[in-house]
C-alpha cells in the first residue's frame, strides 16, 4: 500500500513539474452561470508547413483540447475538446471548415486560422465540475494538435505484418516516432485564477 | 480529358463506399451534411458555444463528407528507386473513382506509406484536373536508405571442438541479420542472416514478397547452410570410433559432440486475416549430414547410467516438414512494448508422406501480455509451452539454452554454448539439456529512466527486470524423470532471471543485460 501511495505521489509530482514547465499565455476567462468561458489564440501552430498542408486539398484536422486543473494538486477538473476539419475546395477556391456538426465556407486561410485557432468563448466544462472547488486556485492547459493520429491507428500501423521476431524490425521503430504523433503540437497554460465563490 | 461513363459506376461501390447509392450529383457539387439531432435538453443548450456543447467533453472525432471529385489520375513524384506502381498499390483509389477529400482513408494512406519504412516523408495533395470537378492525386515521397540491420547479437561462449577435447574453449561469436526492405523498388524484402564463430558458422537468405497472390497472400522463400556442433551430455562416457588417430577408446569427456552440416530450402505463404491476426504456412526441407559423432555415449542421470540419444540419423538424412503458425499481435509497439498481447502458436509436422526420414510433430505456443501501469512503468507476464512427439531431429527439440537467460540462446537453430546453466533450485534439471517437453512462465517489470520525444539519437532508456521459472523433460518421464532425487527436487525445473538496460535509439533497440556478461563468468 505504501508503495502504491509513493508511486501516486511521484506521478502527481511528475505531472505537476511537466505542467509547470509549459509557457504561460494570456487567457480571457469569463464565468457564465458557474462555468468558465475561455478565449485564447493558438495561431502560432500554423507555421509554413501547416499552412501548406491546409491547402493540400485533402481534409486536415486541428484538434484543440482545453483542460482545467487545481493549482494545489494539478487534479484535472474538466476537459473540453473540439476538432476543426479544414478542406480546400480546389474548384471553388475556398475552404470548407467543419466544427462539430456545423460547416461553413471561408474565403482565405487567415479566416480559417481565426476560426479554428483564435478561440472565443469556449465553455471549458460544466458547472458541476467547478462547484466543489469554489474559491480554490486553478489554471487552464491548452493543447493544439495538427493532424493527430489516434492511439489505435498508430498501433495498427506500426505492427509488423509478417515475420516471427518478437522484437520487430528496426525500421518499425524509426517510423513509429514519425507517424505516432501529431504533425505539430503547441501546448501552453494560463495564469492561476480563482474559481468564483 | 473525358472519362468513359462506366468508370463512375465502378467507383461508387469501391473505394468510396460512403457515397449515396445512385447519387445524381456532379463532380465538385457540395453535398449536404446530414444534420445531427442536437437534442432539446435544456441544460445542454445552456452550455452550447460556437464549438459545440460543453457536456460533450472529448468528442472531436466526427467527420463528414462535403465535396466529391472525380480522380483523373495518380502521380507519384520524388521516387527514384521505388516503382510508382508499388506506391499506387497503397492508394485505395483508381482513375475514375469518386474521391472524398475528407476521407480518413486518404489520411491513413499517408501513414501507411510511411509505415513501409521506405520513405523519410510522404505528402499527399490534390491538384486541379483538366476539367471542373476532376483532380489529380499527387503523392510526393522522399526516399530513405532501406538497408537496415534487423538483428545484431554478440557474446562469449564456451565450447568444445570435438568429443576428445579435454578442455572447453572460450570463443567469441557474432550474429546479425541485414535486410533490404525495398529490393528493386518493388517492396520485396531480402534478408541475410549469418552466424560467425570458431565452432559454428551459418548463413540464411530470405526473400519475402508481400501480397503477391491476389494482393492478399505473401510469398516467402528461404535457403540456408549451417556448419555446426551440437553438444550432448554432462561429463558423458563416450566411445569414439577406433581407427581414427585420436581414438581414445572409451573415456569420460566434457561433452559428446556431433559435428554436422545442414542445408535446406523453405517456401511459404501467409495472409493477414485482420491487422492483428495472421497466419503463415511453410514447407521446409533440410538435408543433414553428420560429419562426426561418438560411436556411443552414455551419461549419469541421477543414480542411473543412460545412453545419450543424439536425435539424428547417421550419415545423410532428409527432414521434410510443414509448419503452420498463427500470430495474434496486439502490441502497442513491437520495439519497446508498453501494453498489448502477443500470441504465437506453431505446429511443425514432419512425415514420410512428404519424403522425410523423420516422423514427428512439434507443438509450441507462447503468449505475452503487457500492462502499462498508471505511473508509466510496464508489467509483463509471459508463458511458453511446447511438446515434441515422434523421432524429432535435435534441432526441433527444445533446448535449455532457449528457456533460460543464463546462457546464450541458439542462433540460426545452432547451439552456441556447451555449458549447462546454473542449477539454482538444485533439481533434476541439471541432467536435462535437450527435451521433448518444455515450459516457462515469467514476469517482467520495466522502468523508463530516460524519455525524450525526438527523431534522432537516444529516445528512451528502460531498466528491465525479469524472473521466470522453466522446466524441461522428456515425454516418458515428465514428472520425475531421474532417480536419486526426492521431494521437489525430482521436478526438472529451475529459475531464470535477467536485468539490464534497453536503449531505444534511432537505429533500433539495443539491450545490455546481466545475461550479456555471462560469457565472462564461470557458471
Amino acid at each position: 500500500m505504501r508503495l502504491w501511495l509513493a508511486a501516486l505521489v511521484l506521478l502527481t509530482a511528475t505531472v505537476a513539474y511537466a505542467q509547470s514547465q509549459l509557457p504561460q499565455r494570456d487567457f480571457g476567462v469569463t464565468w457564465s452561470r458557474g462555468a468558465p468561458k475561455v478565449s485564447f489564440s493558438a495561431k502560432d501552430l500554423a507555421d509554413a508547413r501547416v499552412r501548406q498542408e491546409l491547402s493540400s486539398g485533402l481534409r486536415k484536422r486541428l484538434v484543440v483540447t482545453v483542460s482545467s486543473h487545481l493549482k494545489s494538486s494539478n487534479w484535472q477538473m474538466a476537459v473540453r475538446q473540439f476538432g476543426c476539419d479544414v478542406t480546400l475546395d480546389l474548384w471553388d477556391d475556398d475552404y470548407l471548415v467543419r466544427i462539430g456538426s456545423r460547416s461553413e465556407r471561408l474565403d482565405t486561410l487567415e479566416q480559417v486560422l481565426d476560426r479554428c485557432l483564435s478561440v472565443q468563448g469556449l465553455f471549458a466544462g460544466e458547472p458541476k465540475s467547478y462547484e466543489p472547488q469554489k474559491g480554490r486556485e486553478m489554471y487552464f492547459v491548452v493543447k493544439v494538435e495538427f493532424n493527430p493520429i489516434s492511439k489505435k491507428q498508430c498501433s495498427e500501423l506500426i505492427r509488423p505484418t509478417s515475420g516471427n521476431d518478437p522484437v520487430g524490425p528496426i525500421t518499425i521503430n524509426i517510423v513509429r516516432r514519425r507517424i505516432c504523433r501529431a504533425d505539430r503540437t503547441v501546448e501552453f497554460r494560463s495564469e492561476a485564477l480563482k474559481v468564483p465563490e | 480529358m473525358h472519362l468513359p461513363l462506366h468508370l463512375f459506376s465502378i467507383s461508387s461501390s469501391s473505394a468510396q463506399d460512403s457515397d449515396p447509392k445512385g447519387s445524381p450529383y456532379q463532380p465538385g457539387d457540395v453535398v449536404a451534411v446530414p444534420v445531427e439531432d442536437e437534442g432539446t435538453d435544456a441544460e445542454e443548450e445552456e452550455f452550447r458555444d460556437p464549438y459545440g456543447v460543453a457536456s460533450e467533453g472529448r468528442r472531436a472525432d466526427q467527420i463528414s463528407a462535403q465535396v466529391r471529385y472525380v480522380l483523373e489520375g495518380i502521380v507519384v513524384v520524388g521516387n527514384k528507386r521505388t516503382k510508382a506502381h508499388t506506391v499506387r498499390k497503397f492508394i485505395p483509389l483508381k482513375q475514375g473513382d469518386f474521391l472524398d477529400p475528407e476521407s480518413p482513408e486518404l489520411v491513413a494512406t499517408e501513414w501507411r506509406l510511411m509505415g513501409t519504412g521506405w520513405f523519410d516523408s510522404v505528402d499527399i495533395r490534390l491538384e486541379r484536373g483538366a476539367e471542373r470537378g476532376y483532380v489529380v492525386l499527387v503523392v510526393e515521397v522522399k526516399e530513405r536508405n532501406t538497408v537496415v540491420i534487423e538483428q545484431l547479437v554478440a557474446g562469449l561462449s564456451e565450447g568444445v571442438r570435438s568429443t576428445t577435447d579435454r578442455g572447453r574453449t572460450l570463443f567469441p561469436w557474432l550474429g546479425f541479420k541485414i535486410t533490404e526492405t525495398n529490393l528493386a523498388g518493388l517492396g520485396i524484402r531480402l534478408s541475410g542472416t549469418a552466424l560467425l564463430s570458431e565452432f559454428q558458422q551459418g548463413g540464411r537468405l530470405d526473400l519475402r514478397y508481400p501480397k503477391l497472390i491476389k494482393s492478399e497472400y505473401g510469398v516467402r522463400f528461404g535457403t540456408f547452410f549451417l556448419n555446426g556442433r551440437e553438444f550432448y551430455g554432462n561429463s558423458p562416457l563416450v566411445s569414439v570410433p577406433c581407427g581414427q588417430p585420436t581414438c581414445p577408446g572409451t573415456s569420460t569427456v566434457l561433452n559428446a559432440v556431433v559435428r554436422y552440416r545442414r542445408g535446406g530450402f523453405m517456401i511459404g505463404t501467409g495472409k493477414d486475416f485482420t491487422s492483428k491476426l495472421r497466419y503463415s504456412l511453410d514447407w521446409i526441407g533440410d538435408i543433414v549430414s553428420v560429419l562426426d559423432r561418438p560411436e556411443a555415449a552414455s551419461e549419469r542421470r541421477g543414480n542411473d547410467i543412460a545412453p545419450i540419444n543424439f536425435a539424428i540419423q547417421d550419415g545423410r538424412s532428409f527432414v521434410s516438414s510443414l509448419r503452420f503458425a498463427l500470430i495474434f499481435d496486439k502490441r502497442d509497439d513491437p520495439g519497446v512494448t508498453k501494453e498489448g498481447v502477443l500470441f504465437r502458436g506453431v505446429v511443425t509436422a514432419g512425415t514420410r508422406l512428404l519424403g522425410s526420414d523423420y516422423d514427428f510433430l512439434q507443438l509450441e505456443a507462447w503468449v505475452r501480455r503487457w500492462w502499462r501501469l498508471p505511473w508509466n512503468h510496464t508489467f509483463r507476464l509471459g508463458a511458453f509451452g511446447g511438446a515434441a512427439f515422434g523421432s524429432t531431429p535435435f534441432f526441433y527439440l527444445f533446448h535449455i539454452s532457449d528457456l533460460t537467460d543464463l546462457i546464450p540462446s541458439r542462433f540460426l537453430e545452432m547451439q552456441l554454448d556447451a555449458r549447462q546453466p546454473p542449477n539454482l533450485l538444485g533439481t533434476s534439471i541439471e541432467n536435462n539439456y535437450l527435451g521433448e517437453l518444455a515450459w516457462r512462465i515469467d514476469i517482467g517489470y520495466n522502468v523508463p529512466v530516460y524519455e525524450r520525444v525526438r527523431d534522432r539519437g537516444l529516445r528512451e532508456v528502460n531498466l528491465y527486470t525479469l524472473i521466470g521459472l522453466y522446466g524441461l523433460a522428456d515425454l516418458r518421464d515428465p514428472r520425475a524423470g531421474v532417480s536419486g532425487y526426492s521431494g521437489l527436487s525430482r521436478f526438472p525445473l529451475d529459475l531464470t532471471f535477467d536485468f539490464g538496460f534497453r536503449f531505444d535509439t534511432r537505429v533500433g533497440v539495443f539491450q545490455v543485460g546481466f545475461s550479456t556478461l555471462l560469457g565472462f563468468t564461470r557458471l
